[in-house]
């Protein structure tokens, strides 16, 4: 069974994180994998995924917290950092992690980088290029998506 | 050559029994030279794993007694310098606290690590653990035994970072050192993240690299200047010879850019194009690969096919009439079929040259490893035979090793010499190809009677398998002893020209 000895602080992050939801952020685990949680972020304010609703996954691995947790975009969003999977590139995902963050660290971190698209580091190539020759049309392209499949269920 | 029989020898180079040697001038005559010894001026050393481990705990000692640190501090110190202890000691007395913070330690007075005092929650399990249970890098950030061991094995996992492991805190940047590594960890990965510690010295000092020889444990350490043109071949214990500064086998006296662009041009495929381009077409009935090895443009395909065509137009050669008339009719395709042949010309002329240096190259590579494994048995069991048979002491005959080696060096030079030829240019560089050519073939059939002297001479007058005691008269013995003496030197002499015509890029001649 997945979900047996499930170790106390996968619990204890879960009951925090749908006791005391972070703003913009909810994450629950799946019934058959406590592993296993379906997240929403909330487009940030200001940024051009306002008013859109992403669907992600997150799933804890076997060796977390050593190892981070793997986290993936399910909505289709226009991001310099996230390629066509859904792919995040973020250093706390990778060489970056600590056993000391959290789910929630990491979904904030996410949530920030919506905020803060870093065309400099690209995960997506054609999508970074277009930021950095013609922010302006970037940004437009992002809100066109963001309405085309964020717009919510 | 590094060749030394005791490690202490090799420590200090300079102080040895060539030194006295290396004001030698190599352009005067051969028989003005006294010692047939090498004298490369020796500027590197070879280190046994045991002698690194040495090195590196004395450094490590001295570090702790002069900056009164412990023991792990001082080996994230010098890590941070590269394991150059003098200028970690310099900069230290002026600023270190700059230094702490650049590599995580804490104040003076602090510890590597500390245990809490009080019942605690561990930020990674969250599990409360009572005074004592818990562990800090020395920092405020306590975390249960379990989880330090989990935090260290996945950094360990993840190879030499483990050394640079930082607290698990974001935001605390303190250093974890050995010290709690061995509080912590499990007794296998303690044992890995040694391996990764001891490595450090070798791995993270720009003066020293492991012999990349197959299978060998050697260190080497480079105290000469490596910039500039100067020979950087270092020759380990275990034979195998490197260049210092690209990692290559032994490549004097070619430049190292050379060298790549020797190898990448071997390793490329287009060479392999340009050679089917060049020697072989299509038959257009059966498909079979056609090499076209007369002038006339008429081929006829191997039996079963006798398939007859144009090796131009590749029409059956019945029609070929239509070709040839086609280009009589058509002024511009006429220019454009010339053109083709010209390129086609070019091609093979350059394949032709490639090949021909590639051949000697290769050859030169594959005898050099039939001397190495030559030279690994006479100095394992054959000299001691011959000793025997001699009733001499087996140094009595260390002028043998020394033909070998020069007949190693010769092999290793003359090799990568077919590279430098390669690249020069068959027209402009005329004068000069010649020179090349002059030097490289006065070496080589020195070289050659050298290998022949030493190889194949003394099998017939010593045997290969069992020598019987005073099987050889003295006389033919020093005779045997005076020639191989002779052609060492000379060529010796030869090579020592030939490098360095080339270290002058044949200067001579512009």
């Amino acid at each position: 069974m997945a979900n047996s000895n499930l170790p106390r602080r996968i619990i204890k992050e879960t009951q925090r994180l749908l006791s005391e939801p972070a703003p913009g952020i909810s994450a629950s685990p799946s019934e058959e994998n406590m592993r296993y949680f379906n997240v929403m972020i909330l487009g940030p304010a200001q940024s051009p995924y306002e008013g859109g609703v992403f669907k992600l996954e997150l799933f804890l691995p076997e060796e977390y917290p050593m190892a981070a947790p793997k986290v993936r975009f399910l909505t289709k969003i226009y991001h310099p950092n996230i390629d066509k999977l859904g792919r995040i590139c973020l250093d706390i995902l990778k060489d970056k992690w600590s056993p000391a963050l959290q789910i929630r660290t990491v979904l904030l971190s996410i949530q920030a980088l919506l905020s803060a698209p870093n065309p400099d580091d690209p995960l997506s190539d054609n999508i970074a290029k277009h930021w950095k020759a013609n922010e302006v049309e970037a940004v437009e392209t992002a809100k066109e998506w963001t309405r085309l499949y964020a717009s919510g269920a | 050559m590094a060749s030394g029989d005791s490690d202490s020898d090799d420590y200090y180079p300079g102080d040895n029994d060539y030194q006295s040697d290396s004001n030698n001038n190599y352009g005067g005559h051969v028989e003005e030279t006294e010692d047939v010894a090498s004298v490369i001026e020796q500027s590197y050393a070879v280190l046994r794993e045991g002698d690194v481990r040495a090195r590196q705990e004395e450094d490590t000692a001295k570090i702790m007694e002069i900056l009164s640190v412990p023991s792990g501090f001082a080996t994230v110190l010098l890590r941070h310098y590269k394991w150059r202890a003098d200028q970690l000691q310099d900069e230290w007395f002026l600023d270190d606290r700059r230094i702490r913070d650049a590599v995580g330690l804490p104040a003076d007075g602090a510890v590597p690590t500390l245990l809490n005092l009080r019942r605690l929650t561990c930020a990674i399990c969250f599990g409360r653990y009572e005074a004592g249970g818990m562990r800090s890098a020395g920092c405020s950030h306590y975390y249960c035994v379990k989880c330090w061991r989990g935090y260290i094995r996945a950094a360990v996992g993840d190879g030499s970072r483990c050394l640079s492991l930082r607290c698990p805190d974001t935001s605390c940047s303190m250093a974890v050192l050995r010290e709690l590594v061995d509080a912590v960890a499990a007794e296998e990965d303690k044992q890995r993240y040694a391996r990764f510690a001891f490595r450090s010295y070798v791995e993270e000092n720009p003066r020293m690299k492991w012999c990349p020889g197959p299978g060998c444990t050697h260190a080497v350490e480079f105290v000469g200047s490596d910039d500039g043109d100067q020979n950087n071949d270092v020759f380990c214990h275990c034979k195998h010879g490197f260049c210092w500064r690209c990692g290559e086998e032994a490549h004097r006296p070619v430049s190292c850019g050379t060298v790549h662009m020797w190898l990448a041009k071997n390793i490329s495929e287009s060479e392999t194009a340009s050679w089917l381009l060049v020697h072989t077409k299509h038959c257009p009935r059966c498909r079979r690969p056609i090499e076209k090895n007369h002038g006339c443009m008429h081929m006829t395909c191997g039996q079963p096919c006798f398939h007859e065509f144009c090796w131009l137009c590749l029409q059956p050669w019945a029609n070929h009439e239509s070709c040839a008339r086609y280009k009589l009719d058509e002024g511009t395709l006429d220019g454009k079929l010339n053109k083709e042949d010209e390129r086609r010309r070019q091609a093979k002329a350059s394949l032709n040259r490639y090949l021909h240096h590639y051949e000697r190259w290769a050859a030169n590579h594959r005898s050099l490893h039939v001397v190495l494994n030559d030279m690994e048995k006479l100095e394992s069991s054959e000299l001691g035979k011959m000793a025997d048979a001699l009733a001499v002491p087996v140094t009595e005959l260390g002028f043998l090793s020394e033909a070998y080696e020069q007949i190693a060096d010769g092999r290793r030079v003359l090799r990568w010499a077919h590279a430098y030829g390669y690249y020069l240019h068959p027209v402009r560089d005329r004068t000069k190809r010649k020179l090349f050519d002059y030097l490289q073939e006065q070496a080589n059939s020195s070289l050659e009677r050298l290998h022949g002297c030493a190889e194949r001479e003394r099998r017939e007058l010593f045997g290969v398998g069992d020598i019987r005691a005073g099987a050889i008269d003295s006389e033919t013995y020093s005779s045997y002893r005076e020639k191989v003496t002779r052609l060492t030197k000379v060529t010796r002499n030869y090579f020592e020209n030939l490098v360095k015509a080339f270290q002058t890029d044949l200067a001579e001649v512009n």
